[in-house]
């Protein structure tokens, strides 16, 4: 995510990380580990969800554990959740998905044409109407179709 | 599930740009935004 930033930031879009731990340890990780990774450290902000509150309200605090969830919510300017990932703890997220999905749900607020599947940006979007179901496969076929 | 609804708000301290800050949802009434929670600091995210 911190790498690809600069994509973010050219749609119009901030990145909040958070988790449990506190700006102290937040602060140590960037300084000592994070900053090896990514010239100059993390830039964007590093919440801290001490007591997990803010991970229940958006459900996914894991009880057991104290921590929480890998996920990742897309927000538009009004607060409005278009998204939200969910994954187990063995697997990373992918910046290059979220970016997509975040493409197209802002080309979907702007334009109100819909994303089909494996949409990318540039791509031939589909527009709604009531004439389209059944006849959807005349104008879009999936990628890997022969 | 939040999903379809509108984003929790909420205030916070956040480490940034090497000081600590507080952060609210408010604070970015123009942008998107990408909201990420991980398990906790040093693992991968």
């Amino acid at each position: 995510m911190a790498v690809r930033y600069s994509e973010f930031q050219k749609l119009n879009t901030e990145i909040l990380a958070i988790s449990v731990d506190s700006v102290y340890t937040h602060k140590v990780w960037n300084e000592i580990e994070l900053s090896n990774m990514v010239q100059g450290g993390i830039p964007f902000p590093m919440v801290t969800d001490e007591n997990g509150s803010i991970g229940k309200l958006y459900d996914v605090y894991d009880h057991a554990k104290g921590t929480n969830l890998r996920s990742t919510f897309i927000i538009d300017p009004k607060g409005y959740v278009h998204g939200m990932e969910l994954l187990t703890s063995p697997i990373g997220r992918s910046s290059e998905e979220i970016l997509r999905q975040l493409q197209a749900f802002q080309n979907y607020t702007q334009t109100g044409e819909l994303a089909p599947c494996d949409w990318h940006p540039g791509e031939k979007t589909i527009t709604e109407s009531i004439e389209k179901p059944g006849h959807i496969w005349k104008e879009w076929k999936p990628k890997n179709y022969n | 599930m939040i999903v379809g609804s509108n984003a929790p708000g909420f205030t916070a301290s956040a480490y940034t740009n090497m000081q600590v800050k507080s952060i609210s949802l408010r604070d970015y009434p123009e942008k998107w935004i990408i909201l990420f929670f991980y398990s906790g600091d040093f693992s991968f995210v």
